[in-house]
């Protein structure tokens, strides 16, 4: 019993593995592709190995205009996770926290809000940019960018929020503190973990947005990198060098940012599971 | 002096009332979010009962006119019978990802939990990364995985253009989409997984439950308010999504992979017809609110 127990684990831990590593190829192969030389990446049979291993895509790209494109983004996603957060931070705390009609619709419309069609006001859009001098402007793209993260970047950290006990700030009223000193002091520090979690949701969905910053930017000098991306793609070729070595830098930040975040940011998304 | 106290008390009780705190932080982000998504709303309905071309040309009020020539237009049908084929072979592709991956990671305890973060990276990459990536792999000249299936394990004589050929984009472009997207369901479904309690499985192998009855009677009904949500979030996902499709097709070969977005976006900026493309994307809202509702009334079942 015990024994099949143990070689059924050992076939799952097997499958997971093997799953894994089709899930992660492109991963893989575009890593690999961006450390080989010019003359390597485009072969039949294609290299399955950078041999020998070069940086010469990165320093090509490093000489064109993608710091100009990272930076870019940089700004737009950074500025878009601070105002959302300072947006969203006091209404999740009301829906935690206070009694009001209509509270408990909120999540939903929160979330079909999340599932917005955004293609449908592309038309719209790109008329009142045009029409206010906004096009090829960074701060369009994060005046967008919030109204489309605010929303369930409020749901999320709600969600947190509802989890940290009233009773701590019952305490500190009992004390002496008033009602906002209780939060301020109590569970606004308690709820860093949320805010990170909504934060990273904001901050990716920025990073990766494509649609509005390929309609609204045309000018290298503004734009951000999802679409800088086509630089090195032209009707006659693609330099899939630079292009691989280019997607693996764009892909980092996030990474890295998830490899810290990610688990607040995943145990907030359960609470959608849990609850059903 | 004692009238203005009391005047004061009752103002402060207002401000301080948990009605009146609830909706005064829901202001900006409501005048926000109108702003961005509302008033182009009601833009783009204005429009679409134009017959407004080019942007800063003249255009009159035609009524539903615009709507009669979007609903006359063969690439109209044609693009709304890619995007039901396209959403419902993204929600089901995903659901089989999303359950099969949750189904595995639940198993992976103790040492192998750290696996767990990593099948959630298809998710967090860009949209443009990842069509790239894929373009690079399927790329039919020298892309790694014509060779893999005609080479190293030569399953097939010629690996066809998987993004060229009219009869395999929609698979290809399917199942691309389904892996970027999968991991969110994943997440909430694995979830959902822990909240069932040993004792109750437990109970059920000792009651003689195998395998497949255990998932059968005790896991899938404990997973189905999950998967009712996680069906929803990703068919409206799949209905809506413009970019995936746009990075690895552009819509072809043809208009086989040309779905409602992808019709909208080329009505306006590639015919410049302003109005047409508002009257496709107000049909699109229509369509999108009459699926919800009806997945509200028929399929979702709260616990």
């Amino acid at each position: 019993m015990i024994r099949k127990k143990a070689i059924n684990k050992t076939i799952v831990i097997f499958l997971g593995i093997i799953f894994l590593a089709v899930i992660l190829f492109p991963f893989y192969w575009t890593v690999f592709s961006s450390l080989k030389g010019r003359s390597d990446i485009v072969t039949w049979p294609p290299k399955l190995f950078p041999v020998p291993v070069t940086f010469e895509n990165y320093s090509y790209i490093l000489d064109g205009p993608f710091l100009g494109f990272l930076l870019n983004s940089l700004k737009v996603s950074v500025a878009t996770v601070v105002i959302a957060l300072i947006l969203a931070t006091p209404a999740a705390f009301a829906i935690a926290r206070l009694e009001f009609p209509g509270q408990h619709l909120l999540p939903l419309i929160a979330l079909l809000l999340y599932m917005f069609p955004t293609v449908v006001i592309i038309v719209p859009i790109f008329n009142v940019a045009s029409k206010l001098g906004l096009l090829n402007s960074l701060g369009v793209l994060v005046i967008i960018y919030v109204a489309l993260t605010v929303p369930f970047c409020m749901w999320l950290l709600s969600a947190f929020l509802k989890g940290i006990p009233r009773e701590l700030e019952e305490q500190a009223m009992v004390d002496g503190a008033s009602r906002f000193g209780a939060l301020f002091r109590i569970t606004l520090p308690l709820s860093i973990p949320g805010m990170s979690a909504a934060g990273l949701f904001v901050f990716i969905t920025a990073w990766g947005e494509y649609l509005f910053s390929f309609l609204l930017i045309s000018k290298d000098g503004y734009k951000t990198l999802p679409v800088g991306l086509n630089y090195w793609m032209s009707s006659i070729q693609i330099l899939w060098g630079p292009l691989t070595a280019a997607s693996v830098i764009s892909t980092l930040p996030v990474l890295l940012l998830f490899s810290f975040l990610g688990k607040y940011f995943v145990a907030s998304l359960s609470s959608i599971g849990i609850k059903g | 002096m004692n009238r203005g106290h009391v005047r004061k008390l009752r103002i402060s009780r207002i401000i301080e009332s948990d009605t009146f705190l609830g909706y005064l932080t829901l202001v900006p982000i409501i005048l926000w979010v109108m702003g961005v998504l509302g008033y182009p709303l009601y833009y783009a309905t204005s429009l679409s009962l134009r017959d407004q071309t080019l942007i800063g040309t003249a255009s009159s009020f035609v009524g539903f006119q615009t709507y009669q020539k979007v609903l006359t237009n063969e690439t109209f049908w044609i693009a709304l019978r890619n995007t039901a084929v396209w959403t419902f072979g993204n929600t089901i592709v995903q659901g089989i990802f999303a359950l099969t991956t949750a189904l595995i990671l639940n198993e992976l305890t103790g040492w192998f939990r750290w696996l767990r973060s990593l099948f959630i990276i298809p998710w967090i990459v860009p949209t443009a990364v990842a069509a790239l990536m894929w373009g690079w792999i399927v790329n039919p000249s020298y892309g790694v995985l014509p060779y893999f299936f005609t080479e190293t394990f030569p399953l097939f004589d010629r690996i066809p253009a998987l993004l060229g050929e009219p009869q395999w984009v929609m698979l290809t472009t399917i199942i691309i989409n389904a892996w970027r997207w999968f991991p969110f369901g994943s997440i909430i479904i694995l979830a959902r997984l822990q909240d069932l309690s040993e004792e109750t499985i437990e109970a059920a192998k000792l009651d003689g439950a195998g395998g497949l009855q255990l998932f059968l009677y005790i896991i899938w009904p404990h997973l189905q308010s999950v998967m009712s949500i996680f069906f929803l979030l990703g068919s409206l996902w799949a209905f809506n999504s413009f970019d995936t499709l746009w990075l690895l097709t552009g819509g072809g070969p043809g208009n086989k992979t040309t779905t409602l977005p992808i019709l909208i976006y080329r009505f306006a900026f590639n015919n410049y017809q302003m109005s047409q493309a508002a009257a496709v994307s107000i049909l699109m809202l229509l369509l999108l609110g009459f699926f919800t509702f009806l997945f509200f009334k028929f399929m979702y079942r709260p616990d």
